[in-house]
């Protein structure tokens, strides 16, 4: 269940001397986390719209167990975040937050190679730094920042604005998935109930994806066969051209939530290019392989309504530009360019006067033939999957029992993730829960298929 | 036939008039209960159930006409950052981890027996229509008995039985009832003490019609009439708000 003894007994020099420093890093968040403690008591302040520093601070450790043979620790993270929100002006806000963790896993254990501990170990960044002005109905926001678009809970088909941080998974709170980018976002309220949204950014980042060997490393497809030479990433430069940005419009109608959105920017996911370069004396072909993010026009629109008591909801998004990895040897490049459209359809409500439940359906549709396109997520020229998400609580409110099941319809790959959440006070929570993978090692869940983990979780709020 | 047009006639003529009684009195009520205009209240929440420690949580609710309401959670600490919109019957949730305001039913409870309606939508006389059925004496007070019927769907109760003190227009007690006709919970208006230029309740405490024992009460308090903002009541305005 736990660490081995030659996991214990391993511990490089340089790591520890990593560990000790991102251990004070935590120390210094939870000492600046304590002394908030007394600010964030003075809510009175903040309340009716007084001016006034707001700080909040989060703090937590979390512990996870992979559950196949042999059972280590896949994570053993204390992270915490600090929030803080000066309102200068009735009209003017600024607002900083930043977030930082040690995953003491690299320290325990030898399980993971060092690039995977060099880029998971420790963070400290930045997550926001926002100028917020409003005038009127105009509200802008300028600085590095999230901008969520969308209706549904749990995906990200219309929220296309921040690249992610894929490095676990799906698996933390959306919030932590998405990377914050400088960016301006100006919102124009047209009369009671619509809105006009402008988003630009001058930044370009791409997803963070998991590094090799680590625990959530994704899938690849093979390789050409012959020698490779793996180029480095395509990079585009911080340039007007180079820039993304989109527009939103919404409204509200008869109580229907309506929004369409447009954005132009960078596919976050990398796409190989495949170009022969030679041969090998032995006759063996050589490729050069370079990652490259393809621009991207994407089309969409969300809705949403309350039909008591039942919520649905939908989102679509029809991106002009999408590009595949194909395995076809004929293929010039490897790359095939295929329109594709995502959707997404969901009702929920609660049940039974305690049971929070909602089913999500959703379909990528590929612009043409899925032929030799190997890629997890994409199962055919048609993908679809299930999700239904549960949740109950008990014991007066103070225990929260909640499921997550996705499932994909076409290979039957999914993901269950079971959890409990228990109050024992109103700024702590513990929790306790699994995540449980099944399927063919090639699909989206079954990838992770000797991943499962089992975790607890404790986090204090102030 | 002109006997029957003249029959039916005279019949409504009865019942329309005490329709329009009963939706006055209804509007009083309201008025009783929150000022007309735009309102800042603090409203807490305890919540107990037989052999469970009491749980509260307090909120800021924020009020302009009958169809704005903003709702902030204050505590406990695991709800800051969180806030309730409802404009009209639209009501949206803003959740922190989510980063988005989110669409949810006015009917769905916000905690303990009290759902987002309770406290986002008060207005008995826009979303029922009332019918007068008679009086009855209530915890030694007469009242109006009425029956107020949703007029939409999207409201938080199908059917409202409503007590009504009859000389002060005082709400004193109300079952909520279910489309099903099931009686859902009970709730009686109490802690009567002069709040914002008129005597109002302070307290509301709905009681579980099935569970017994199990029990929500609101307290409200610190009322402030303040012009607000028309940008608070904007769904996209709620993360600002944070």
């Amino acid at each position: 269940m736990g660490a081995t003894g030659a996991d214990m007994e391993w511990m490089g020099d340089n790591r520890f001397r990593k560990s000790l420093l991102s251990i004070c890093i935590a120390g210094v968040l939870l000492l600046v986390s304590a002394a908030v403690w007394g600010e964030a008591n003075d809510e009175e302040r903040f309340l009716s719209g007084d001016r006034g520093l707001r700080l909040r601070g989060r703090l937590k450790e979390e512990v996870a167990v992979g559950l196949d043979t042999p059972r280590r620790f896949s994570k053993v993270k204390t992270i915490g975040w600090l929030d803080a929100k000066q309102e200068i002006s009735d009209s003017v806000t600024l607002r900083m937050s930043g977030r930082g963790w040690w995953d003491g896993v690299y320290s325990l254990t030898d399980r993971y190679p060092e690039n995977v501990a060099r880029d998971q170990e420790t963070e400290l960044s930045l997550r926001e730094a926002m100028l917020s002005v409003s005038h009127g109905p105009l509200d802008l926001r300028v600085g590095l920042q999230q901008v969520v678009w969308g209706e549904a809970v749990g995906t990200f088909v219309t929220d296309v604005v921040n690249p992610k941080d894929f490095r676990e998974f799906v698996l933390p709170e959306f919030t932590d998935i998405r990377i914050p980018l400088w960016m301006i976002d100006a919102a124009y309220a047209v009369g009671d109930n619509a809105v006009i949204e402008v988003v630009w950014t001058p930044e370009v980042r791409f997803n963070k994806l998991p590094e090799s060997g680590s625990e959530f490393e994704f899938f690849r497809p093979p390789l050409p066969s012959g020698a490779i030479e793996l180029g480095s990433e395509r990079m585009p430069r911080w340039t007007l051209r180079n820039s993304q940005g989109g527009v939103r419009v919404s409204r509200n109608v008869s109580g229907w939530d309506l929004s369409v959105q447009y954005y132009d920017g960078f596919d976050g996911v990398p796409v190989l290019s495949r170009r022969q370069t030679g041969f090998l004396p032995d006759g063996t072909p050589v490729y050069s392989l370079t990652p490259g993010h393809h621009r991207l026009h994407m089309i969409g629109g969300t809705l949403g309504k309350s039909i008591e008591p039942v919520v649905v909801r939908s989102e679509f998004l029809y991106t002009v530009g999408k590009r595949y990895g194909t395995q076809d040897p004929l293929d010039d490049d490897g790359v095939v360019r295929r329109d594709t459209l995502d959707y997404l359809l969901s009702a929920g409500g609660l049940f039974f006067g305690n049971l929070d439940a909602t089913l999500q359906f959703s379909q990528k549709i590929l612009g043409g033939s899925a032929g030799e396109i190997r890629q997890v997520g994409v199962e055919g020229r048609v993908t679809s999957t299930f999700s239904l998400r549960l949740a109950s609580l008990f014991s007066g409110e103070k225990i929260q029992t909640s499921a997550m099941i996705s499932v994909n319809a076409d290979r039957g790959d999914y993901r269950i993730s079971p959890r409990v959440e228990y109050y024992p006070a109103g700024s702590l929570k513990v929790a306790a829960g699994a995540d449980l993978f099944g399927g063919p090692p090639d699909t989206l869940y079954g990838e992770f298929s000797r991943k499962d983990r089992m975790y607890t979780e404790i986090e204090y709020r102030h | 036939m002109y006997r029957t047009v003249l029959a039916v006639f005279l019949a409504a003529i009865p019942l329309s008039s005490h329709a329009m009684d009963a939706d006055e009195i209804v509007r009083n009520a309201d008025l009783a209960r929150g000022p007309s205009g735009s309102y800042i209240w603090k409203v807490s929440i305890s919540h107990s159930e037989p052999g469970k420690t009491v749980a509260a949580s307090g909120y800021e609710v924020y009020v302009k006409g009958p169809d704005k309401v903003f709702v902030k959670f204050v505590s406990p600490a695991r709800n800051t950052g969180r806030s309730l919109l409802a404009l009209g019957r639209d009501v949206w949730i803003y959740l922190p981890d989510a980063g988005k305001p989110l669409r949810i039913p006015l009917a769905q409870r916000l905690v303990g027996q009290v759902a987002n309606g309770d406290i986002a939508r008060t207005d008995y006389a826009g979303d029922y229509s009332a019918t007068l059925l008679g009086t009855e004496k209530v915890n030694g007070v007469e009242c109006y008995i009425l029956d107020l019927k949703a007029k939409a769907k999207e409201v938080t109760y199908s059917a409202i039985k409503y007590f009504v003190a009859r000389e002060t227009f005082h709400p004193v007690k109300a079952e909520f009832y279910a489309g099903t006709g099931t009686l859902l919970k009970v709730g009686t208006f109490g802690e009567y003490r002069e709040f914002g230029e008129r005597i109002r309740p302070t307290k509301l405490i709905l009681e579980d019609a099935v569970r017994k024992g199990v029990v929500s009460t609101m307290h409200f308090g610190d009322l402030r009439v303040r012009d607000l903002p028309e940008k608070y009541f904007n769904k996209n305005y709620m993360k600002n708000l944070d």
